[in-house]
């Protein structure tokens, strides 16, 4: 009887994860969701769900950086010590997301001397989550290795960050995504923002924080999409909060017409953005508490 | 004893569908050599990059972000048996307008382009034909790569 208990049980669980891995995220292996099927000419032509991309806090920092070099600020990251408080699933997911960014901030802005405690973090807490990223011991010793090369430190976070992504993704997680992205996503934005010390004399880089409001809809599109787990539905609740504020940013129509440049092509149009100190200083504030209930989750 | 081997055995089985999943032959698609047709050196890996199972007949769209200051080059890599016949353009997210068109450029499966301010686009690839009504047919993989690389300044 015992036997046949535990068949059924490793049955009913082989089942479950089989399933696990044939439902879900649209796009991501399968064309699962496609849905409208249409005929023309006889066949059949189907249209999949959108699929939605946030820009990672590397793509963020590198736009940042567009602004010239700079140094960054390693007092500014979510202290190691806080690694042990993260006992929750939502707690870790959030955190996993802030300390990828801190990696790829510390990496990007040369905070050399904490790129390697930071990817030791990462790694653990992927493991906790049981993320299989693929990457080992020896991925930490191509960070000492790197020696202070911001390139070669660049690319060994991105490893880490676009494995724990696409390892997520591809496992149909994606309440924990999309709760990871959320870390990741308000993290890079309270770095960002704490590059503007002067709002007069930095305007371009608050200006640049403005235009992230694009990004901010696509987060918010892909976690309304998971938005029935609670974990997600408490944390879209705050980044909606934020975007409200974003809105609420001036913007210039351009009318510049797209133009052929040899084989590139430069798109015109769109709009400028034209933040007010004022505006700037609520979104701050705004993303200096979200980030502080992120860091602070148990 | 026989409780303990139970367990370990569930929690390997509640696994699988991990390393199974992973193991998926489409999520790096795009990431596999010579998907890049970048006309230079310079450009890259952009994280909004993406592949996925596609069949005939499947019409797919990508939403992503463009930053102003940045030259990007979006290449699609279909698999073969997916025909050369792959239409793909790219419009703005707000109002659906087409910006880029490959009917337009010889069906090419790369374009490059910079952004005069920051943009939320659409990139849509349409796989033409599709299986006769009422039949099953096969998926192949295929690969959108998108890579990126600061603009270049112009002048002194």
């Amino acid at each position: 009887m015992k036997k046949l208990m535990f068949q059924s049980v490793a049955l009913a669980a082989l089942t479950f994860s089989l399933t696990a891995t044939s439902c879900g995220d649209p796009g991501t292996d399968t064309p699962q969701d496609s849905v409208p099927v249409d005929t023309l000419g006889g066949f059949e032509t189907t249209t999949t769900e959108d699929v939605v991309r946030v820009p990672s806090p590397s793509d963020i920092f590198e736009f940042m950086k567009t602004l010239g070099p700079k140094k960054g600020d390693g007092n500014l990251l979510n202290p190691v010590s806080n690694e042990k408080n993260y006992t929750s699933k939502k707690s870790q997911a959030l955190n996993l997301g802030v300390y990828s960014a801190d990696l790829l901030y510390a990496s990007t802005f040369e905070v050399t001397d904490k790129v390697g405690s930071y990817f030791g973090i990462c790694m653990r807490m992927g493991t906790t989550l049981q993320v299989a990223t693929g990457l080992s011991e020896k991925d930490q010793e191509r960070i000492n290795k790197a020696n202070g090369n911001a390139d070669s430190l660049v690319a060994v976070g991105n490893d880490l960050y676009l494995a724990t992504f696409s390892n997520l993704e591809a496992n149909d997680r994606g309440p924990e995504l999309a709760i990871m992205l959320a870390g990741g996503w308000i993290e890079s934005m309270y770095l960002s923002a704490a590059m503007v010390n002067d709002f007069e004399k930095d305007k371009e880089a608050a200006n640049k924080i403005a235009e992230q409001d694009l990004s901010l809809h696509n987060l918010i599109e892909f976690m309304t999409k998971y938005e029935s787990n609670e974990d997600v539905a408490s944390v879209l609740l705050q980044v909606k909060e934020l975007d409200v504020l974003f809105d609420a940013v001036g913007t210039t129509a351009k009318e510049d017409p797209t133009q052929e440049d040899g084989k590139r092509m430069k798109i015109g149009g769109g709009e400028k953005k034209d933040i007010t100190k004022d505006q700037f200083d609520a979104i701050q504030k705004k993303i200096g508490e979200i980030r502080k209930s992120f860091v602070e989750a148990k | 004893m026989k409780k303990v081997f139970s367990i370990v055995m569930i929690a390997v089985l509640m696994s699988l569908h991990i390393n199974l999943a992973s193991q998926l032959p489409c999520s790096n698609y795009h990431r596999q050599a010579g998907c890049s047709l970048a006309s230079e050196d310079g450009f890259r890996y952009n994280s909004q990059s993406r592949s996925g199972l596609f069949a005939r007949g499947t019409t797919s769209k990508l939403k992503a972000i463009f930053y102003s200051g940045f030259d990007y080059c979006i290449s699609i890599c279909p698999d073969a048996s997916l025909g050369t016949d792959i239409q793909f353009t790219l419009s703005d997210a707000a109002d659906g307008s087409i910006i880029y068109d490959n009917a337009t450029d010889s069906k090419a499966l790369s374009m490059e382009f910079s952004c005069e301010t920051t943009r939320n686009m659409f990139i849509t690839v349409i796989i033409p034909g599709g299986a006769a009504k009422g039949q099953s047919q096969d998926g192949a993989c295929l690969g959108i790569l998108i890579e990126q690389m600061v603009t270049p300044k112009v002048g002194f």
